[in-house]
């Protein structure tokens, strides 16, 4: 500890940057000489915080290629490369730049707090409709402790009877966890699609494509009614189970009950945990993307705002979008797009964004 | 780089209209890659400066394309091709990333101190993507463009500098200044994060051990 040639190393912060300057350098195209080898071998015996600092930058760097993930597909490029010279191409390499800053500006607002609302009222008094404006999220306690978590936009009827718990799923996406109730049948009416929970935590999401389903617990049944979808009783077509970290997709086809049993699709997906987490980030305020095109992060995030959202430039739909959203503010996303990426929002009366590269059209 | 000069004395033929049936039985992803092999390459050239690396590359992508092809018919093979191009560019980045690594673990006559972690990588590389984007994020304009550049698209350092107009030790500068800013972004907030587990990753041996 008291050798004297302690004394002799440079500081951390010398070596740092000799190591960054190594590691770029060895980064580089140029042909590496003889030379540097033996230059290199030097420097790392210096001491063994040189050969970390080194090495640690190299692993980052290394790691750092994940970001190629954000890059946007060669399609549009390679076409622009040909049609645009350079402004274009920096004017939309600009919006990429952008596209990274906005992620970070929005993770910086996480997180939503619920107020769990309970009501210790009797079963029937659980009954009745339940719903989620626009940007809303709730929760509620219902009567037998089952928790339904309403997304945006949503609209759940609680239909608790005797012997069975029905809720009907009207609009939008909710989550369930339900209380074990041997007797009591727990049952979800989506569409004509038709869930049921064996001691479950399940999320279902009504959408014009058909019905989403995703279990994080449990198992659930899955079922159809041929049918309308308001009677209870009509012949039910079972088609299967979901257990805990599946996803399915039922595409309920037309309304017409002729040949509704054709119409039913079921998609099922064993989807990774990371994609499940993301398909549920919701429930805690948060929508995840990882490098999803602008399009598809538009069309999520339309969800929870009454904006209608236009790309009026088509270039701008496959830019590359990574990071955490808090799911309500829209108007925080629409000034980040803007004051950060050169993205022209463009608003047309109270409720209507277009949004297009600044540069373009100018 | 024979095979492929062979396809284009073939193809040439064929456009001028006398071997009409030779040029049939040239698949659609040769014909596109020999159509556009200058402009395939000139593509290249954002990725390396290196002429070798160049022909290599192209070479690959054609040879996966045309791999790809023979199980499924390509509906554009132009852009199909220079999408594997890309693809096998930005593959390219992460192997030399990893070239990098071994030649410093070659180079140093003494032993580093841990194994390093790569089992999970993948899927940490996954969660690390925020991450990294709020450490670019970071850093000052000019600074993260160029940085951007080269691990989001890959350029190599010469065709940052030719985009941006500077030179290349200003771009590689910009890179230095760029990885340590990351690294102290990176390191604060994981540091934040498991500051009660264990403290052996950035634990720094303090004292010179030679």
């Amino acid at each position: 500890m008291t050798k004297p040639e302690i004394l002799k190393f440079p500081d951390r912060q010398v070596i740092d940057e000799e190591a960054a300057e190594w590691l770029i350098r060895l980064d580089s195209d140029r042909d590496r000489g003889a030379g540097e080898r033996a230059e290199l071998r030097e420097w790392l015996s210096r001491s063994a915080v040189h050969r970390e600092a080194l090495r640690e930058l190299a692993v980052l760097w290394d790691r750092m290629n994940v970001l190629t993930e954000l890059s946007v597909p060669l399609g549009g490029q390679v076409q622009d490369a040909k049609a645009l010279p350079k402004r274009g191409v920096r004017a939309r390499f600009g919006l990429r730049l952008a596209a990274v800053g906005v992620a970070t500006i929005l993770s910086v607002a996480l997180g939503l707090s619920y107020w769990l609302r309970t009501s210790d009222d009797g079963w029937l008094t659980t009954n009745g409709l339940y719903a989620t404006a626009v940007g809303q999220q709730s929760e509620t306690r219902l009567a037998d402790g089952s928790v339904v978590l309403l997304n945006t936009n949503s609209q759940i009827r609680v239909e608790y009877g005797e012997t069975y718990r029905d809720i009907r799923l009207l609009q939008g996406e909710a989550y369930f966890t339900v209380a074990k109730h041997e007797l009591l049948p727990f049952r979800v009416f989506a569409g004509n699609g038709h869930v049921q929970a064996v001691g479950t935590a399940f999320a279902v999401h009504l959408t014009d494509e058909g019905v989403n389903v995703t279990v994080t617990e449990g198992t659930v049944r899955l079922a159809v009614q041929a049918g309308s979808a308001a009677a209870n009783d009509s012949p039910v077509e079972e088609l299967g189970t979901l257990s805990a970290g599946q996803h399915a997709v039922f595409s309920t086809g037309g309304e017409q009950t002729s040949d509704a049993e054709d119409a039913v699709a079921l998609q099922r997906e064993e989807s990774d945990a990371a994609k499940f987490s993301k398909r549920l980030s919701w429930r805690e305020g948060v929508l995840i993307f990882n490098g999803e095109p602008l399009e598809t992060v538009l069309g999520e995030i339309s969800r929870y705002t009454t904006l209608t959202i236009d790309i009026a430039d088509p270039a701008l739909r496959s830019i590359k979008v990574g990071g955490r959203f808090p799911v309500s503010e829209t108007e925080f996303f629409l000034q980040a797009l803007e004051t950060n990426f050169g993205i022209r929002v463009t608003r047309s009366g109270r409720d209507h964004v277009s949004l297009s590269a600044a540069n373009d059209q100018s | 780089m024979t095979h492929n000069t062979g396809i284009k004395e073939k193809d040439t033929r064929g456009k001028r209209g006398k071997g009409q049936a030779e040029r049939r039985t040239l698949s659609d992803v040769t014909v596109a890659f020999v159509e556009h092999n200058t402009f395939i390459k000139k593509f290249l050239t954002r990725f390396f400066s290196n002429r070798h690396d160049i022909e290599d590359v192209a070479q690959e992508a054609y040879l996966r394309a045309y791999a790809a092809e023979q199980k499924k018919a390509i509906e554009q093979p132009k852009a199909f091709l220079f999408r594997i191009a890309r693809n096998v560019a930005l593959t390219r980045l992460t192997q030399k990333s990893r070239q990098i690594i071994d030649y410093i673990e070659e180079s140093s006559d003494s032993p580093f101190l841990e194994e390093m972690p790569s089992a999970d990588a993948e899927v940490e590389a996954e969660e690390s993507l925020g991450l990294y984007c709020e450490a670019v994020a970071s850093l000052p304009d000019k600074g993260r463009q160029v940085y951007l550049l080269r691990k989001v698209h890959g350029l190599s350092h010469k065709a940052i500098a030719e985009r941006m107009n500077l030179s290349v030790s200003s771009v590689e500068k910009y890179l230095v200044r760029g990885i340590l800013a990351c690294k102290t972004y990176v390191r604060r907030s994981e540091g934040a994060e498991a500051i009660e587990s264990s403290n052996k990753r950035s634990q720094k041996p303090t004292k010179g051990p030679s």
